[in-house]
């Protein structure tokens, strides 16, 4: 500000000339030094607080995703118990279907192994009104219109229902078909589990199982060692 | 030439080179400025310094709501009045009564200036400050009164008073402006 008044010019000239001091060369380094350090000192900071903030915000970000995949996942577990419910009804109703469907199956393996063997000693199975000149499918189609009675057990009742439901179960478990074969399979399946009942000491259903197999298939040939095992 | 007040906002954004050419852009009339007004060198030094640190503190948030000068004298003014007021202003040169004169010397700039700063050191310190800012700042008088904290009349009072002082005083030495010149006529 040299003009601020001009009639004073030569205290200005007198005055630049005079000013000549500067600060000694230690200060200016110290306080550049201060200046430059200030620089690292407020990125270091503005690093610490992005680095604060950032861990901050993913914490929170993950305590968000897990909370909200915990209520997911619970949702889930009652959305399938829920859901589970009418697959289960389902599949009791098609049990039943095919408990019914098995049966005939099974009367039907019963007749054609009669009727293929001459000698075939029916006295038990005289419960079964089939008759017996007549083809499997004929059979099956005329099984399918009228149900098949039982007139009278000659087995305890009780029994008799154990029974069936084990052969039913098994016809579950086999492939469910007309053919004699897959149940001369199903009696070798019988058999295995008969060994493998007296295997585990289990002697009582084991026996159970092989007056079935023999109620069942009476020409099935069980091993001698297997009915020793039973006696 | 990059303006102050860019300098100071991009040592702020981190370029400590800015600060650099700031510094040395205007360490000299800030030293002066202390220097001439506190009685001790080493105090001046520190608040040469402290008034500095200000200025790198407050970069950060530092705003270009006023030219550079005006804020960093602003800083330097309240350093001064927080520490020093009632000092003394700087005897400049406790010898240069003593000076023995010599006619071959009179046009020497070293007496000269060693004479303005005696004369300089007795004026008081509020006409001492608005000359040295008139001096050593590109300052106006309306920026001055904003740093100093007076009013633009009472600015120019303490000016036009401190400039017929240091005449006057100056006069003593034989130093006149009648011919816009700086001139000794020793008149003991």
């Amino acid at each position: 500000m040299k003009d601020h008044d001009t009639d004073n010019d030569f205290l200005d000239d007198l005055y630049s000339n005079s000013a000549k001091e500067v600060p000694p060369i230690e200060l200016d380094q110290t306080i550049l030094k201060q200046a430059h350090d200030n620089v690292h000192k407020r990125s270091f900071v503005w690093r610490s607080q992005w680095q604060q903030l950032f861990s901050v915000a993913a914490v929170m970000v993950l305590s968000v995703y897990f909370v909200f995949d915990v209520g997911d996942q619970s949702l889930n577990v009652e959305d399938f118990s829920h859901a589970e419910e009418p697959a289960l009804l389902m599949k009791e109703q098609r049990l039943k279907a095919e408990s019914s469907k098995a049966k005939k199956v099974m009367n039907t393996a019963i007749y054609e192994s009669n009727s293929s063997s001459d000698d075939l000693n029916i006295s038990g199975k005289e419960a079964f009104l089939i008759p017996k000149n007549s083809s499997s499918e004929v059979f099956s189609n005329e099984i399918k219109e009228q149900p098949v009675e039982i007139n009278s057990y000659k087995f305890e009742e009780k029994r008799e229902i154990k029974r069936e439901i084990k052969s039913v179960r098994r016809a579950l478990s086999a492939p469910v078909s007309d053919d004699a074969e897959s149940l001369v399979a199903t009696a070798d399946e019988m058999l295995e589990e008969m060994e493998r009942l007296i295997t585990e000491g289990k002697l009582v259903e084991a026996k159970e199982i092989y007056e079935e197999l023999s109620d069942t298939y009476p020409k099935y040939q069980v091993p001698i060692r297997i009915v020793e095992a039973l006696k | 030439m990059i303006a102050d007040e860019s300098l100071m906002l991009s040592y702020g954004k981190g370029d400590a080179g800015s600060f650099d050419v700031l510094y040395h852009r205007h360490k000299g009339a800030l030293y002066r400025y202390f220097v001439r007004q506190v009685s001790n060198q080493d105090l001046a030094h520190d608040l040469y310094q402290e008034c500095w640190s200000k200025i790198i503190k407050a970069s950060a948030t530092y705003m270009q709501q006023s030219k550079w000068t005006t804020w960093a004298y602003r800083i330097a003014h309240n350093l001064v009045i927080d520490h020093y007021r009632g000092l003394k202003p700087v005897e400049a040169e406790q010898d240069i009564e003593t000076h023995s004169y010599d006619p071959g010397l009179a046009h020497d700039q070293d007496i000269l200036a060693k004479q303005l700063k005696h004369c300089m050191g007795n004026l008081p310190a509020v006409q001492l400050e608005v000359f040295i800012l008139s001096q050593e700042t590109d300052l106006t008088l309306k920026m001055i009164s904003d740093v100093v904290g007076a009013s633009h009349e009472a600015i120019k009072t303490r000016l036009r008073y401190a400039k017929t002082a240091l005449q006057d005083c100056l006069s003593i030495f034989g130093i006149h402006s009648s011919n816009n010149t700086a001139s000794s006529e020793f008149r003991p």
